[in-house]
């Protein structure tokens, strides 16, 4: 399907209903794995001081009089492009006494942290950089102290060993150490100079203002290069992967992954919402009811679709006696599904789910600014709040079972406990 | 209904008390899909002693009763109980804390439903012995889950540390042993106890007409319900100044070690909701200032690679006890407790700037004008002051007109008093 691209590089959606004006400033380029831990690396260090704010010390001194107006930054990734996205939310001026000029003052803290960042001689702070790479190794180290985080981390590796999915966005342990000042600014120059740039905000009218003032400094127009926001890639195998790994834990840890050969712009992408819906993304969901509530094996069981990678993955955690009977109740409810052995009601209470999801969505500006973003980039369509119920409404029992159908198990991944204690 | 008016961020809360004694509040938010409903039972795990008030015969509550009820009152009546919320389009949940078992459905739909729904479901429930076993599994699979989070033991440890008896030491769940003390007579009584409809408050945030709400509420059959009166009070344990073990260290299958230290208030700082209250952010305020992002010793001891940025504090204060918690993780946590608690100790020699201080007060002022961004957050700020007794924007005002002085009393008391330090261990 080809579809017209429409982007807004700038724009503002109108809303009195918040307290206030939410910023979303994206630098947008295509997924490069040589330089991961750099892209994931910037938004901390660029956020680590500027020329006029120095250190992190100021720059929280100026968030904290400025009402708490952080800015925070973190990168994203999306099929083969990387976003780093800065977010910022301000309090409305006509809240506020007027002793600030809250508007001039945040786009000043923007255009430090982003074009004037500290640097010696024309390079970064080795001892910021050096600072930001402990710390970035020991987030990714302490995964492991979460047992569900761990698990499911290892289970993606496992699932996209061999493909341009497995190198995570947050950053590579094994590479990090190459990471330098050097390294650093090419990284921080080409997202300056070549990335896409987008500025989103939600808010009153009067934010009309901030916007032209952030679009005279941040705007420069879209590039021709096109983004690729689905990655189709899939390692072929004979026959699904199982592994097991052990640690001196109590509760086992279950981890199935499936390919679902369906992607965030297909048309069946709404049947496969409701696909998940039903199988096990709510409390209602068989997967839910069958494996917590009817045969008591887990305390939480859960699937997850991902719509630009077309895998869904289910969690539970169970006790470790009862790993094979689970996993065998889990294909037991696929089965269900696949014969579509599931009544009216199910399947009606599943659709309303997601819609309630959906409205709820419509009082959170920065869900508005995101779905924005989706429709726009990823669909390249007009952001239209009906469409969701619209499509949502046509999909019928049959696209469910068809869903079921196309669904192949890939990996079955198990964190356990040790044999010897 | 008493109409009260939030000047600062242009908002009206509606109160007013039900023919039962069900104090009802709303907070409506033209223009918002969502809509949010909580029942707010001031009955947590700290409410374990209870007195008759004509026999002064006492009664003891096994620890985790509190979150056993709340997980009894989704399994009474015919049908299951999330499903009959679901099919009228919305989504009902639950939690027990030290101080309060909440009961609330949020919705974009008809309210009228899952509020007879969420009514019958708290003030009309009944227990059925045959599923107080399955209650029982299904909270050993939550202790379980439990077992394996960090986060969860360093809470437990340091609370453990602190408190000698009050009831807060406990864990919220209770233990594997008091679980299986769990039985259809037990339950009954601390449904008596604890779930009068005078301890009940009912939270509203959202769409809707208070006035037609209040109207709609009189004639649900829930309320119409006749209410006996409440014979029990509850007894609030007194605890001593001295901590109960001053340091810890334990083991644990974690990367990074974890550093902490935590100081229980005295109940001269608790004397009234608005002290605690004001204290509570006086708390927050100072160390902030001592150890929060603004401060030069944290980027120091960040630099010193003695801590990470997982480095926080927490302060909770609530009616009957208050305690601070100070954490990170880090490679050398001998060390870095050795820094956390002369910071604290010396702290009296620390000059405070104004500036920083006026930093401290716009945050708070601008975090509270961002709770009425949600609904769910509304929701959350309403039933925390519920609990706490207090009206939010009044704290707020007088909050804003603290200056840097005003932390004296707290900072001399911190400088004072016994701390207790834990390592968890790599």
């Amino acid at each position: 399907v080809s579809r017209q691209p429409s982007i807004h590089p700038a724009f503002l959606l109108e809303t009195n209903q918040f307290k206030t004006t939410t910023i979303s400033l994206r630098f947008i380029a295509p997924f490069d794995s040589t330089s991961v831990n750099e892209r994931a690396l910037l938004p901390a260090i660029l956020l680590s001081g500027t020329k006029k704010f120095p250190s992190r010390q100021r720059l929280q001194l100026e968030y904290d009089l400025l009402y708490g107006s952080e800015i925070n930054g973190r990168v994203t990734r999306y099929g083969d492009t990387s976003i780093i996205t800065f977010n910022c939310s301000i309090i409305e001026p006509r809240y506020l006494d007027g002793s600030i000029d809250i508007y001039s003052k945040i786009v000043e803290l923007l255009e430090q942290v982003i074009y004037h960042p500290k640097t010696r001689k024309n390079k970064f702070v080795k001892r910021i950089v050096e600072e930001e790479k402990r710390m970035m190794k020991e987030g990714l180290e302490s995964i492991y102290n979460d047992k569900i985080d761990y698990a499911y981390y290892r289970f993606k590796q496992v699932m996209f060993a061999n493909e341009r999915y497995a190198t995570f966005e947050t950053g590579d342990l094994a590479t990090l150490p190459n990471v330098s000042v050097d390294s650093i600014m090419e990284s921080y120059q080409s997202m300056i100079q070549t990335d896409a740039v987008e500025i989103a905000l939600s808010g009153s009218s009067q934010a009309k203002e901030l916007l032209s003032s952030l679009e005279a400094v941040f705007a420069k127009p879209w590039p021709n290069t096109s983004f690729t926001w689905i990655d189709r890639e899939i390692t072929k195998r004979t026959k699904p992967q199982f592994i097991k790994e052990t640690l001196p834990i109590k509760q086992a840890k279950v981890n199935i992954g499936y390919r679902t050969h369906t992607y965030y712009n297909d048309k069946d992408v709404f049947s496969m919402f409701v696909f998940n819906a039903m199988f096990g993304d709510y409390e209602q969901s068989m997967l839910f009811q069958t494996v917590r509530e009817k045969l008591h094996l887990a305390y939480y069981v859960q699937s997850s679709y991902n719509h630009n990678k077309g895998y869904l993955a289910i969690m539970a955690g169970v006790d470790p006696a009862n790993e094979q009977i689970t996993i065998d109740a889990i294909h037991h409810v696929l089965d269900t599904l696949k014969n579509g052995d599931f009544s009216d009601d199910d399947f009606q209470l599943a659709k309303n789910y997601l819609l309630e999801q959906q409205r709820r969505g419509m009082d959170s500006p920065s869900t508005l600014l995101q779905r924005h973003f989706n429709y726009n980039h990823l669909l390249g369509i007009e952001y239209d709040p009906t469409l969701f119920a619209k499509q949502l409404w046509e999909v019928s029992k049959e696209d469910v079972i068809r869903i079921a159908n196309k669904l192949t198990l890939d990996t079955i991944y198990i964190l356990s406990e040790d044999a010897h204690e | 209904m008493n109409k009260q008016l939030f000047e600062r961020v242009h908002e009206t809360l509606y109160t007013s008390v039900l023919s039962n004694g069900l104090t009802i509040k709303v907070l409506p938010k033209p223009g918002f899909v969502k809509k949010s409903a909580s029942m707010v039972v001031k009955f947590g795990s700290i409410h374990r002693h209870f007195v008759h008030s004509f026999t002064k015969v006492e009664q003891i509550l096994p620890a985790g009763i509190h979150h056993f009820l709340e997980h009894m009152l989704f399994e009474s009546g015919e049908h299951d109980i999330t499903r009959r919320f679901m099919e009228s389009n919305a989504l009902v949940n639950a939690y027990t804390s030290s101080n309060r078992t909440v009961y609330y459905f949020t919705t974009t739909d008809d309210l009228e439903k899952p509020l007879n729904h969420l009514l019958d479901m708290v003030l009309s429930p009944s227990f059925k012995a045959e599923l107080i076993q399955k209650e029982q599994q299904i909270i050993e699979q939550e202790f379980n889950m439990y077992e394996d989070d960090i986060e969860q033991a360093l809470y437990h440890d340091a609370l453990q540390a602190l408190y000698q008896i009050h009831p807060v030491k406990d864990e919220i769940l209770g233990s594997i042993q008091t679980i299986r003390q769990m039985n259809q007579e037990i339950l009954e009584f601390a449904y008596q106890v604890g779930y009068h409809p005078t301890n009940i408050e009912l939270l509203l945030v959202g769409d809707f007409d208070p006035i037609e709400l209040e109207t709609m509420l009189e004639a649900m059959p829930a309320i119409q319900k006749s209410v006996t009166p409440s014979l029990y009070e509850h007894v609030v344990i007194e605890e001593p100044q001295k901590v109960c073990i001053p340091s810890v260290d334990i083991k644990k299958d974690i990367h990074i070690s974890y550093a902490s230290i935590a100081l229980k208030l005295p109940s001269s700082l608790l004397q009234t909701p608005i002290q605690a209250a004001l204290n509570e952010i006086k708390c927050n305020f100072l160390l902030e200032m001592l150890l929060g992002k603004q401060s030069r010793l944290y980027h120091q001891w960040i630099d010193q690679e003695i801590a990470n940025d997982t480095l926080d504090y927490l302060v909770s204060i609530e009616e009957t006890y208050g305690y601070i918690r100070i954490t990170s993780e880090s490679k050398k946590p001998e060390q870095l407790i050795q820094e956390m608690i002369h910071v604290l100790t010396k702290n009296l020699s620390i000059s405070l700037d104004e500036q920083t201080f006026l930093a401290n007060r716009n945050r708070l002022l601008g975090s509270y004008y961002r709770m009425f961004n949600r609904i769910d957050s509304m929701a959350n700020i309403l039933t925390d002051y519920a609990v706490k007794g207090i009206d939010v924007d009044d704290f707020v005002s007088q909050a804003m007109k603290l200056s840097v002085h005003d932390l004296d009393d707290i900072r001399e008391w911190m400088a004072n008093t016994q701390i207790v330090s834990l390592i968890h261990r790599s």
